[in-house]
């Protein structure tokens, strides 16, 4: 990764976080459900920008992701199914 | 295993409770399959052993160009198709778990009853507000062919409260109500019938309790809402 | 193999609980135990049989064959491999101890079903519960090693298609194990700080507690049982060619359905546990079909197994005979699993003697069966001598008779409950209990004739040929050193014959110590005793941490922290000085992993890990906020600009991370220091900020003595943020060893493995905190 793409990583990053506090300020009270999706989507894309570039999976072999992937595909399970089990 | 439950607890000719006849019906499908499959497939291992056992002489061995792969995806597809079918079976039977849709229509024809567990008991809120403890002389007590609706929670651990003549059973989890429903078609009383299937302490073994299955009219003076007054 | 020994004195501990519950269930209204002890009993019989038993037994199976048969010369990292063991070991001792405490030791079932457990009293449970955490640790650094070394320490042409099929097993089992075990240390990391510091995830019943740690247990839970019982298929798989004499029918199949099928699904079917909990009934029906789905492997499996007789030419010798049994075995336990797996069905199996006979058959049946296999196959490996083939086969007869007529009366007995310490004298109940208690004695029995023949194959067997089943394995390539002088000492389960394996224990450490040692009196001179001070400075610190309050406790926790650091210390001084220099890397078979090093693929392997146990913490938050009726509004405990800020300061420093990496890279050791420091002194800031906001946070009442719910919410947020806190404080330490190695010159252009690797913990820990943040301070 060149260091032009570090600090442009590291300028997303400072910028989705005070995005995602923007939202909650404007949508904490008018639309609760909304805010948190978006805050959900940007808290997700901060996490791969740092997992392509800063962890250079994008630069590792293919077998490498699944370490990053399969975790993440358990914990989705978890997740759907432990809400869906409250009723 | 037909009808072995219920020979355990009652004694005389009986009818059968639909919770039970469903139950047992799919039992049925299941034991079928089940030790069919286990009768076959052991069998083919002694048939084989037997078969191929190592007789002392030298004889080449054929070649295993395809290592038998065929086989293997035969008997796996026979097996794919049993467990299928059984599992059809096990969805055509969720009348049992599901909450009949008689109890929601208005009015309700079906019989609530709370059940709450604890440390080590069941206490029991019938409609006209009455509270009973499980003894040995409070047993549960429910019309004959109705449809009995119990909210089950608990108000310390898990417990599970379970009728396995009646081939219901549903956890007590505090903080939570879950429901399950029974229609008894024979009256009288059976001792322990209901027992609790879940680690719940020290008591754990001895929180049974009993249930009494009564004439509407006489449950309806004692335990029903006086609809007349 | 010390692995393999410590795991069968675990064993005949568990046996020994068993047999206690089998004579109290004897016969009806029996007191020969109290439901006092008889609770304590059914739950570390569980406990101990199923993590200190059953998985190390293969563990220690695999610790000494999968590197033979891969051609390797010991597993990746044998650090690592020691500090599992003595970890395993102290997680045992504590589990153990907790017996002759009082108030005596867990008692809720190894299912430690919520709240009970949490609220069973006195210290045994805790000591239980932080055994397990010991436990789980040393289960996924032993994962670490082992994926490491299968995927990278091939010999050359040892591709995968080569690889025998009980490494293939044995690398299935590690997947399971690396990915599962994380929820179990953060469920009972929960239940413990719940019993410790008065979190109330588990107590606090609005939030629905049991269904919080059913999902969390037995998400665990159902990986947790193959984990069980893919080495026992291993085993069959590897050595059934040998005895029928001709190859494994379908192979290929058995690899695919295994890696494609049962390890990924085995991570979707664990609410087939739950049917009973009220879940709604799509869910229940949706496991059913997953469960259902989860079985078609096994039924390849199974059926390749007793197809690969055909046409073969079958010898009944005493591994083929356990084979057999153990498949016979796995039929039978297997059907009746797909019975449970019917949600209608289970409303009458669940928590009855139905359930215990399915879980005995397969683990007992399937697994040991199969190890047992594995034991007298591989056993001419292991001492150079060949076991009494007569006693083998008795053994196996009496095994199987008397397995079977422990369990399969309890197929019968299911209107009974499981778990009960007494019952009435009605229906058919005393007399199946009295055959299944007939039958523990004999299985019980049966078992001393397997310690006598491993004895007697031990000190007086007679000699084996090199390669006695006429296997085409690596292991049988190299040969074993004949087990010298029958006055060695006996007692094999504690004490370790002189030279026999104490080579192989622990860390043989590189090629320049093992010749530096090889004059010295004493095995410890082998290896490293670093983690064996690591382990027991742990576990007598968690021990402190099982009796808090009090000065004892206060005491053991100095005491052990101090171990810990000073062995934490000393083996940083180790690497310093060099002493245990890795040895150099040799060609290899890598597919697919060619051009990653051995350490990276390692940190990602542990990162994987991480992710998973960050992951069910965060998971477990969520349950809770969903099911929590009121919690605190967003905004008003936090201080959301605060947060933002460190939120910033946490990026920074993931940026000048990667500027000190980029620095190395370049080759200028100067500027890595440079940015290294401002990483270092950005992490700290973020601590700081971190702590000063606990501080205002606890003064301004946002306790966990707090009233409800603001105790629920302070709980979650101290002990999640608590655990990334620790994370970012470990990563200020090794930044502290890392700069230090970096003034002493080490890191060049060509060699900064160290620097790379621990840019990618720190980048993961900047990613835990992307979710951390919103969950918190915004949601
Ligand atoms: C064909 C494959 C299998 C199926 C369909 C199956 C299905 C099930 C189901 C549905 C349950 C829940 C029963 C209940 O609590 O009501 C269960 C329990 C259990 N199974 Fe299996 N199972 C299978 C194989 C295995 C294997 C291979 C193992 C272990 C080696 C195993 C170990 C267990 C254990 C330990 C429990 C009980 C846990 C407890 O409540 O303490 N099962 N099984
Ligand atoms: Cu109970
Ligand atoms: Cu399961």
């Amino acid at each position: 990764m060149r260091t032009s793409v570090a600090f442009g990583v590291w300028a997303y990053m400072v910028i989705a976080v005070l995005t995602e506090v923007e939202i909650y300020y404007m949508l904490r009270t008018a639309n609760y459900d909304l805010m948190t999706a978006a805050v959900s989507v940007l808290a997700t894309s901060q996490a791969t920008a740092i997992v392509v570039f800063n962890m250079q999976l994008k630069d590792e072999p293919g077998a490498i992701r699944l370490f990053a992937l399969i975790p993440i595909m358990f914990l989705s399970a978890l997740l759907i199914a432990e809400l869906a089990s409250l009723g | 295993m037909r009808e072995f439950a219920l020979a355990l607890m009652y004694s005389g000719m009986l009818t059968v409770p639909p919770t039970v006849a469903t139950f047992d019906h799919l039992l049925d499908w299941y034991l079928f399959f089940g030790v069919g499959a286990a009768v076959v497939v052991i069998g083919m291992l002694v048939t084989f052993v037997i078969l191929y056992r190592d007789k002392g002489d030298n004889k080449p061995l054929p070649e295993h160009k395809t290592e038998g792969w065929k086989i293997v995806l035969i008997t796996v597809m026979i097996s794919i198709s049993i467990l299928a079918a059984a599992e059809y079976q096990t969805f055509a039977s969720f009348s049992n778990i599901e909450t009949p849709s008689q109890c929601s229509m208005v009015p309700d024809p079906c019989i609530n009853i709370s059940v709450l567990g604890f440390q080590w008991g069941w206490q029991f809120t019938y409609p006209n507000g009455k509270v009973q403890l499980t003894t040995e002389d409070q047993p549960l007590t429910v019309p004959v062919d109705k449809i009995i609706l119990l909210n089950i929670t608990s108000r310390d651990v898990f417990h599970s409260f379970g009728i396995v003549s009646l081939a219901v059973k549903e956890d007590a989890i505090p903080g939570r109500y879950n429901t399950l429903w029974f229609n008894d078609t024979n009256l009288g009383l059976v001792t322990m019938a209901i027992r609790c299937y879940e680690l719940c302490g020290a008591g754990h073994a001895t929180m049974v309790g009993n249930l009494s299955v009564v004439p509407y009219s006489t449950w309806q003076s004692e335990f029903g809402v006086n609809t007349t007054g | 193999m010390l692995y393999f020994f410590t795991s069968l004195y675990f064993g005949i501990i568990g046996a020994i609980l068993a047999l206690l519950m089998r004579v109290q269930l004897s016969v009806p209204n029996n007191f020969f135990l109290s439901a006092y002890y008889y609770d304590q009993a059914v739950t570390m019989h569980g406990l101990i049989m199923i993590f200190w038993f059953l998985s190390p037994i293969a563990i220690g199976l695999a610790n000494y064959f999968v590197p033979l048969q891969i051609g390797a010369k010991d597993l990746a990292f044998p650090r690592l491999n020691a500090m599992s063991y003595w970890l395993y070991l102290s997680g045992g001792i504590m589990a153990v101890l907790s017996f002759f405490v009082p108030g005596g030791s867990a008692d809720a079932g190894w299912t430690n079903y919520q709240p009970l457990a949490v609220l069973t009293p006195g210290s045994g449970t805790t000591l239980v519960y932080l055994g397990l955490v010991l436990l789980a640790a040393s289960i996924t650094l032993g994962s670490i090693n082992f994926v490491v070394s299968i995927i990278w320490l091939r010999a050359p042409g040892m591709s995968l298609d080569k690889l025998p099929m009980f490494t293939w097993f044995i690398l299935f089992t590690i997947i399971a194990m690396l990915f599962a075990f994380p929820t179990l240390i953060a469920a009972f990391a929960l239940a413990s700080s719940d019993r410790i510091l008065g979190t109330v995830f588990f107590t606090s019943t609005q939030i629905q507690p049991s269904i919080l740690w059913d999902n969390l247990f037995w998400f665990f839970g159902h990986p947790e049982v193959y984990i069980v019982l893919l080495p026992g298929f291993g085993i069959i798989a590897n050595i059934v060619p040998q005895f029928t004499g001709r190859p494994l029918a379908a192979k290929n199949a058995i690899l695919v359905a295994t890696a494609l099928v049962v390890l990924p699904l085995s991570f979707g079917v664990w609410m087939h546990h739950m049917f009973l909990t009220g879940i709604p009934v799509d869910l229940q029906g949706a496991f059913s079909i997953a469960t259902i789905a989860i079985s078609i492997p096994f039924d390849v499996i199974t059926l390749s197994f007793v197809e690969s007789m055909i046409r073969g030419r079958v010898k009944l010798l005493t591994p083929m005979l356990f084979v057999l049994g153990a498949v016979v075995l796995f039929i039978i336990g297997g059907i009746t699993g797909v019975f449970l797996s019917s949600p209608v069905l289970d409303r009458v199996f669940r928590g009855s003697y139905f359930v215990v006979a399915h879980f005995h058959y397969v683990m007992v049946g399937a697994a040991i069966f199969s190890i047992f296999a594995g034991i007298y196959y591989w056993i001419p490996r292991f001492t150079g001598r060949m076991y009494n083939e007569r006693l083998g086969k008795i053994h196996f007869v009496i095994s199987f008779i008397g397995f079977n007529v422990l369990y399969f009366p309890m197929n019968f007995l299911f209107d009974m409950p499981r778990r009960i310490f007494t019952y009435p004298n009605i229906g058919n109940w005393a007399l199946l209990n009295g055959i299944a208690s007939v039958g523990a004695f004999i299985f019980a029995g049966a078992q001393t004739l397997l310690a006598a023949n491993l004895l007697y194959t031990w000190f007086r067997g007679p000699p084996s040929p090199p390669n006695p089943w006429g296997s085409p394995d690596l292991e049988w390539k190299s040969q074993p050193v004949l087990t010298p002088s029958p006055t060695a000492p006996t007692d094999t389960s504690e004490s370790p014959p002189a030279g026999g394996w104490i080579g192989q224990l622990a860390t043989p450490a590189s090629p320049a110590t093992e010749t530096h040692a090889a004059g010295a009196e004493h095995g410890e001179a082998h290896y490293s005793s670093r983690p064996i001070q690591l382990s027991f400075g742990a576990m007598i610190f968690l021990m402190g941490a099982a009796f808090y309050p009090g000065i004892l406790a206060i005491g053991l926790m100095v005491i052990g922290g101090a171990l810990f650091a000073v062995a934490l210390g000393g083996w940083a001084r180790d690497d310093l000085r060099h002493k245990f220099a890795p040895p150099p890397e040799e060609e290899g078979d890598r597919w697919p992993f060619q051009g990653v090093s051995k350490m990276k693929l390692g940190m990602w392997v542990f990162l994987s890990s991480e992710i998973v146990l960050f992951g069910s913490f965060l998971a477990a938050y969520i349950f809770i906020r969903g099911a929590a009726v009121t919690f605190p509004a967003p905004g008003s405990i936090h201080d959301i600009p605060l947060g933002t800020l460190n939120t910033i300061i946490l990026a920074t420093s993931g940026l000048t991370m990667f500027l000190a990496i980029q620095a190395i890279r370049q080759g200028d050791r100067r500027r890595l220091m440079q940015w290294m420091s401002v990483t270092f002194m950005l992490g700290s800031t973020f601590m700081g900020i971190k702590i000063s906001e606990w501080v205002n946070l606890g003064s301004s009442g946002f306790t966990l003595s707090a009233p409800y719910p603001f105790n629920l919410a302070a709980s979650a947020y101290y002990i999640i943020v608590g655990l990334h806190g620790a994370h970012v404080t470990a990563g200020l330490i090794m930044m502290v060893y890392l700069m230090k190695k970096t003034k002493d010159g080490e890191y060049t252009k060509e060699s900064h493995e160290a620097i790379e690797n621990f840019g990618l913990y720190w980048a993961f820990i900047d990613i835990v905190w992307c979710f951390i943040f919103p969950l918190f301070y915004l949601l």
